[in-house]
């Protein structure tokens, strides 16, 4: 049986700015129009234990994460895997798929082998917390 | 244990939605499509009933099937005929696929045999191509004996109780896991029966019996109990009632199953959320809302 994990939100409150676990992502019909796009707007927030937290922006490339340092989502945890899981983006949606790992990788608190990443997910890897957010679309510079 | 599921079973949700599919914003993480699900296990493909969720599915199947070797059969176990759970058929790619070769499993106790239900959905006035114009070799197999072996994997079931028209329940068991099946089904009605009487015990019994110690137990949830209260004898089961047996079976993981077409994301967040809250003390059972694009290892 896998191990129990927190229900998200419970472990840390929403901070100023976080999207509630529920709401879908703020983008508008008249922003993708005009030329924003989504993924603008998808980042990974990656609080790690002892360490500062940090945001990924996603594009179309591969990201693993985990304890090597060829991942560009490193660990420093014990439980984490060399290389834990990865974020791929097929078929036009993020992905987070566990690499075999030990300990598994969960997602809301559930153990997967891949799963589909909706906005504000939590992937939990150990104590480490990641968090996928497709946040507000951006128009380009 | 590796990614290629050589040890384990891998299950992925393709379509969680009951009754009608729910496209939009709203459906979009917990799913619109109405139920499949795919076990692989090793070579082993098993699909649990076809509702649109199948379209997905058989895009990628027919993906695999392109990379040249040989396919391997496919196994699809329909838990009955309504609508939601058929309906992805004529859409699976694969059946259109000369060589592939898929074996359609169901119940014998219907008042038409399940070819003739099967084909009457592919009849012309609902849809341009026949059943038997797919270039699939397709064989349709009505279960008459206790169990199904496939290779390493035994397929049991059980007829349930309580569904309009009937439906089935399915049991897998491979390298020393079990997953189970139930969907369609008011189980309300077996747990707090109108009177109590040998029969009624007995399809608790039942139940549990063929419930007990599943790793993964993926059942109908379709409704709260306040929404139970005004859908009774619509053949779906309350959320608190399948909680309940589950604990009691001492099943591992509980995947609610076979969302309410008004049930959207949010809502489905805030009963899983009161769910966990209500979990102290209640048992060890795991229990999640299955999510369309999921894949758990087993």
């Amino acid at each position: 049986m896998s191990e129990k994990k927190p229900f998200p939100g419970e472990d840390a409150p929403l901070q100023e700015g976080e999207i509630e676990f529920s709401q879908t992502a703020p983008v508008s019909r008249k922003a993708v129009f005009e030329g924003d796009t989504v993924r603008q707007g998808v980042y990974l927030e990656v609080r790690h234990p002892g360490r500062e937290t940090i945001r990924v922006q996603l594009d179309e490339g591969e990201i693993l994460i985990g304890r090597s340092s060829k991942c560009r989502i490193r660990l420093w945890l014990e439980d984490a895997s060399r290389v834990h899981s990865r974020i791929i983006y097929e078929d036009e949606e993020y992905h987070v798929e566990d690499m075999d790992s030990t300990n598994g990788t969960f997602i809301n608190g559930v153990r997967v082998q891949k799963c589909i990443l909706r906005n504000n997910d939590k992937i939990q890897i150990g104590d480490a917390r990641i968090v996928f957010v497709e946040g507000r679309a951006e128009k380009d510079p | 244990m590796n990614a290629s599921g050589a040890d384990r079973m891998l299950i992925t949700f393709w379509g969680t939605r009951g009754s009608i599919s729910t496209p939009g914003r709203a459906t979009e993480k917990y799913g619109g499509n109405t139920p499949c699900v795919f076990i692989r296990y090793g070579d082993i493909r098993i699909i649990f009933d076809a509702g649109t969720g199948i379209r997905g599915l058989g895009l990628l199947l027919a993906r695999e099937m392109e990379g040249g070797k040989d396919p391997a059969p496919l196994h699809l176990f329909l838990s009955h005929t309504h609508w939601d759970h058929i309906q992805g058929l004529p859409f699976f790619k694969p059946a259109y696929r000369k060589g592939a070769r898929i074996t359609i499993y169901g119940s014998s106790n219907k008042e038409r045999f399940l070819e003739n239900v099967l084909k009457r959905q592919m009849d012309m006035d609902y849809f341009p191509v026949g059943l038997s114009d797919m270039a699939a070799d397709i064989r349709i197999r009505e279960m008459s004996d206790e169990t199904v072996v496939i290779g390493p994997v035994v397929v049991d079931w059980q007829e349930q109780v309580f569904h309009p028209g009937g439906s089935v329940r399915y049991r897998l068991s491979a390298g020393g896991k079990r997953v189970v099946y139930a969907t369609d089904v008011e189980l309300d009605r077996i747990v707090r029966p109108e009177k109590e009487d040998a029969d009624s015990a007995r399809y608790v019994q039942e139940y549990l019996e063929f419930i007990e110690d599943a790793d993964l137990l993926i059942a109908d949830g379709q409704y709260t109990a306040e929404e139970y209260g005004k859908k009774a004898e619509w053949g779906h089961t309350s959320i608190p009632v399948i909680i309940g047996l589950a604990r009691r079976a001492g099943v591992r993981q509980l995947a609610i199953f076979h969302h309410d077409p008004q049930h959207s994301d949010g809502m489905i967040d805030r009963l899983w959320k009161e769910c966990q809250d209500d979990r102290v003390g209640g048992g060890l059972t795991e229990i999640f809302w299955a999510r369309e694009g999921m894949t758990l290892p087993v």
